[in-house]
């Protein structure tokens, strides 16, 4: 007889008991039968129109940030391809708080897809979760890296306040714009997923107190090369004067 | 008359007839003092101190018997007393007649009446031997202070009765002996030396009479003399510079820091050498160093190197004193490297890699005689001279463009060193030679440069067989392996061994082929010889062009390859034709009664063994026949036609399509030996290009090993010491550049050698 064992093997079997799980489980299956394509030939499988579908009708735009972080609730296969396994799984744990609440019908869900549009744009932590996933799902099957359209693509997702993600651009410099410059006229090379990373922590180095004057920013950092020459990028756009503090 | 036996108790009895004695010692001491009165004295002082006891134990009236032996000792006192009381009252006359006499005569009246004195003292403590044995001895057995043997008694009463009231004129009268000496008069040294022995023997040690301490002749003579030497050389210096050059200066504190030595020496106790020099030091250099400093630039514009010695000597004897002028130096030597590097580049751009490396020895070489003639080798100044040989041999006019420039002129001027060729140098000249390219080679900071156009002329030397001599080029391998280590020339070391081994190779090949072919007659068209290479250690690479070899050589080559196949099975054999070369005969010219051999190229080989069969050829045949491509055969033809051993129609025009071309039958040239192997220049200027990039590709493998090599070991490490640790183990090959070094870093995390971690921190992915 084991203590441990015992408390492990109750709270695994779920103190709010096993009927209330199946009812809910149950409950999600359905309303993921509802958006498959080929019921017959994928029976766990929502495709890109069921997916469409299924995103309709929780009022999120294919485009809007938000979309990408239902990805990451719910870890599509590829972006629009869903699996019963990680739909019903995914939408329990949206139950982080433990309040009984059942994320299993439209409605709820639609609710919740509410709150997580807010915290992508006040929570920090949570949008860097989603940003960092991202990078799996935008990544071509087989490649390592995200290229560079889909690269752009996702950053305007991310960093532009009015697809429901951070605003990049500031009134003294357009981040976000300059980055895309950047990136697609001098970069032109997919992202890797250090560069991928690195770029969420430069947006984040740039909304610090004084992060503008990019102080943070030394020749012996230890940012990746395309970082070293955004940053001399933007200074020679707005024309900073270069101070020789060797 | 000594105090008979009876008065021997009587203290007044006893004492007078001591006192007079004394004084006969104090001042008769020259007619001597015969035996009688010696012994007179000393039983006198005998009795007294033993004869007492029951007397002085009654006055006392302490029966105790241990009171009784102490009073035995007690009795000396009375004497001890009254002999103080005597010095005091003569020293008391000694003064009074001292105030009478100042200067040179206070001197010299100091001396007699301290010889006579401690002349005396000797004596007396003789005759009062049995006081110091027994009373005075006890008494400082039992820590009394102010107790002293005899001797001592006489020295302190000195320092109290007379020194105190003489020490300041006397050392007036010193001082201004000494002055009168250092403005050039001459003194009697004597006379100092010997107040100064007076002043040293002063020195008692308060808490062991027995030990002397120069606290009197320190506190008495050094400090005053000290401080009259400050004001002296303070005034004299101060009139001096503002009258003299500064070169003149020097040599006057040069001068006089010697003379205040030797001073010591002679007549000053050698106590008071440190603080003396120190002072003058202060005085005269500390003092007048910024001056100093300022007239170092001159000098050095002026190459005075005597001046510059004893400028660097001067400076040295004070704290930090060189380091201005280190400083100074560096700057004055990169400037004069720089200068004489723009000599060079301003002729033009096609001078000689010898003209610009011996202008950068020259320079070297001056001032490392300059440090070594007038700052004696000082190390701190040779790592002056290498910061500044480091500058500008790296950083100058020439490696503006590219700082590849200086280790490539300095490969080429070594690859004409060993050479053959006709400005060949002497065997011994040419190992002076190379150990002068060392002296730049260690400055050089990519070295990996050099390494690389010296590969490719080693690797030209040896394929042509124009070395100057094995010795040599051994030689100059062994310089490299010392300065850089095994890996640096590991594989210049295999490319020498390849050409041993290709020599074995021929013979045996020779052996092989003949046996094969016993008297057959086509064994004697061709006389082969081949080099074996390994791939991996020549920096060479297969022809540019496809060829057809001819013929006569195709046999040549099959026979070889099917020996050597033979002898290493497995082993890939690529046919470097653009190495190639042969002789051929010309029989077909009539003129001369030996034929011309020519020297060719085997392409060139090729285009001309096409004419056994034909007449005339056209441009479009040769091509065909021969496979060669337009910018190896285009040249090729221009030098055979301009050698005139072809002759093209029309004669005017660029060797091309549709030109045809015939055998000149009258050929003519002053040698028998024609040369036409000549290097076309646009392969040497491709060469340079091909050279640049492969360096460019081995950083990123070195740069890259050695991330790969530090994180494999480190397993986590912060990107700022990774970058530190890679510029550490790369910086012997050449100086990273830290975007590189990120530049790499990026590439390895892609290739997921390395990742990430939060913050700042990379770690290794096994």
């Amino acid at each position: 007889w084991n203590v441990e064992q015992a408390i492990d093997a109750f709270y695994q079997s779920g103190a709010a008991g096993n009927t209330s799980i199946s009812a809910t489980h149950q409950n999600l299956s359905k309303l993921f039968d509802k958006y498959r394509d080929q019921p017959k030939e994928q029976p766990d499988r929502i495709g890109i129109e069921g997916a469409q579908k299924y995103l309709n009708d929780l009022r999120v735009g294919l485009e809007e940030l938000v979309h990408l972080a239902i990805c990451e609730l719910l870890q599509p296969i590829s972006v629009g391809e869903f699996t019963r396994d990680k739909f019903i799984s995914g939408w329990k744990s949206a139950d982080k708080a433990g309040t009984n609440q059942s994320y299993d019908n439209i409605k709820a869900q639609g609710e919740y897809v509410k709150t997580l549009r807010k915290q992508l744009q006040t929570d920090r932590s949570y949008l860097k979760q989603v940003y960092r996933y991202t990078f799996n799902l935008a990544r071509p099957e087989g490649q390592k890296n995200v290229p560079v359209d889909a690269a752009l693509d996702f950053w305007k997702m991310f960093f532009d306040a009015d697809k429901g993600g951070i605003e990049w651009n500031s009134d003294s410099t357009p981040w976000l714009d300059w980055w895309l410059e950047y990136y697609e006229t001098k970069y032109k090379r997919p992202a890797n997923k250090d560069l991928w990373n690195m770029v969420g922590e430069l947006v984040n180095k740039t909304a610090e107190p004084g992060g503008e004057n990019m102080v943070w920013w030394s020749e012996d950092g230890a940012w990746p090369m395309a970082v070293d020459e955004f940053v001399a990028f933007v200074k020679e756009k707005r024309g900073d004067v270069v101070m020789d503090t060797s | 008359m000594p105090p008979s036996a009876r008065e021997r108790d009587d203290l007044d009895a006893t004492w007078s007839y001591l006192e007079k004695n004394v004084d006969n010692v104090m001042w008769k001491l020259e007619e001597g003092l015969d035996m009688k009165t010696y012994m007179g004295v000393y039983t006198a002082v005998h009795n007294f101190c033993t004869s007492q006891k029951a007397v002085n134990s009654n006055h006392q009236n302490t029966g105790a018997l241990t009171h009784n032996h102490r009073g035995a000792h007690l009795l000396g006192e009375e004497l001890y007393q009254l002999l103080g009381e005597y010095l005091t009252k003569h020293l008391q006359t000694v003064a009074e007649s001292a105030g009478s006499h100042s200067d040179e005569a206070l001197l010299a009246f100091y001396i007699r009446e301290w010889k006579r004195f401690t002349d005396a003292a000797k004596f007396n403590n003789h005759l009062f031997r049995y006081l110091n044995r027994h009373w005075v001895k006890r008494e400082m057995d039992e820590g009394k202070k102010n107790i002293y043997d005899v001797y001592t008694l006489h020295l302190v009463k000195w320092r109290i009765d007379l020194f105190t009231a003489v020490q300041g004129k006397v050392m007036e009268a010193v001082l201004k002996l000494v002055e009168k000496q250092r403005n050039g008069e001459t003194i009697d040294q004597m006379q100092i030396k010997a107040i100064v022995d007076s002043f040293v023997s002063l020195g008692l040690d308060e808490n062991d009479s027995t030990k002397s301490t120069l606290e009197v002749y320190r506190f008495f003579f050094e400090k005053p003399f000290i401080s009259a030497t400050r004001l002296y050389y303070q005034n004299e210096s101060k009139r001096f510079v503002a009258e003299n050059s500064v070169v003149e200066y020097m040599k006057k504190a040069e001068t006089r820091l010697e003379e205040e030595k030797q001073r010591v020496t002679l007549y000053l106790h050698s106590d008071i050498m440190k603080r003396l020099m120190e002072t003058c030091n202060e005085v005269l250099i500390t003092g007048h160093s910024l001056l100093l400093r300022d007239e170092f630039q001159v000098l050095l514009d002026n190459e005075r190197t005597d001046d510059l010695a004893r400028m660097y000597r001067l400076l040295s004897r004070i704290k930090d004193g060189l380091d201005p002028l280190r400083t100074r130096f560096e700057t004055h030597v990169r400037k004069a490297g720089l200068s004489a590097v723009e000599k060079v580049a301003a002729a033009g751009e096609n001078f000689e890699p010898k003209v610009y490396v011996d202008a950068l020895l020259e320079i070297h070489g001056k001032y490392q005689q300059l440090v070594n003639v007038a700052f004696a080798g000082e190390s701190e100044f040779v790592r002056s001279l290498d910061n500044a040989c480091k500058e500008f041999v790296n950083r100058n006019q020439i490696c503006k463009s590219s700082s590849n420039r200086s280790p490539e002129l300095l490969a080429k001027y070594t690859d004409q060193l060993l050479r053959k060729g006709a400005k060949a140098a002497e065997e011994s000249d040419l190992e002076e030679m190379l150990i002068q390219i060392m002296v730049v080679f260690k400055y050089i900071e990519d070295k990996d440069v050099f390494q690389k156009f010296y590969g490719r002329t080693l690797a030209k030397r040896l394929v042509h067989t124009s070395s100057v001599s094995d010795d040599a080029e051994t030689s100059m391998i062994s310089k490299l392996k010392e300065a850089c280590g095994f890996e640096y020339t590991n594989k210049l070391q295999r490319m020498f061994q390849d050409i041993q081994l290709s020599k074995d190779l021929n013979s045996q090949y020779k052996e092989w082929h003949d046996k094969l072919l016993g008297d057959a007659d086509d064994r004697k068209s061709l006389d082969p010889s081949f080099q074996v290479l390994g791939t991996g250690f020549w920096p060479l690479s297969a022809p540019g062009t496809p060829f057809v070899p001819p013929n006569e050589i195709t046999k040549a080559m099959e026979s070889f390859s099917n020996f050597y196949d033979h002898k290493h099975s497995g082993r890939k054999l690529t046919w470097l034709w653009q190495l190639c070369k042969g002789e051929m005969k010309a029989n077909y010219i009539k003129t001369g009664k030996i034929p011309y051999t020519f020297q060719v190229s085997t392409y060139q080989m090729a285009i001309l063994l096409l004419f056994n069969d034909n007449e005339k050829l056209d441009f479009a045949d040769i091509q065909q026949s021969t496979s060669l491509n337009d910018d190896i055969l285009e040249p090729n033809m221009a030098i055979l036609c301009k050698a005139r051993v072809l002759l093209q129609t029309p004669e005017d025009g660029k060797p091309q399509a549709g030109m045809k071309y015939a055998l000149n039958y009258n050929f003519k040239n002053k040698k028998i030996k024609v040369n036409l192997n000549i290097q076309v220049k646009s392969e040497q200027k491709h060469e340079a290009e091909d050279t640049h990039k492969t360096i460019e590709e081995d950083r990123k493998l070195l740069l890259q090993s050695a991330i790969v090599r530090i994180m494999k070991s480190r397993k986590k490490l912060k990107h700022v010491e990774l970058v530190q640790e890679v510029i550490q183990q790369v910086k012997a090959r050449f100086p990273p550049k830290i975007p590189d070094i990120k530049k790499n870093i990026d590439a390895l995390m892609e290739k997921d050698y390395i990742e990430r971690l939060e913050g700042d921190e990379l770690s290794y992915i096994a």
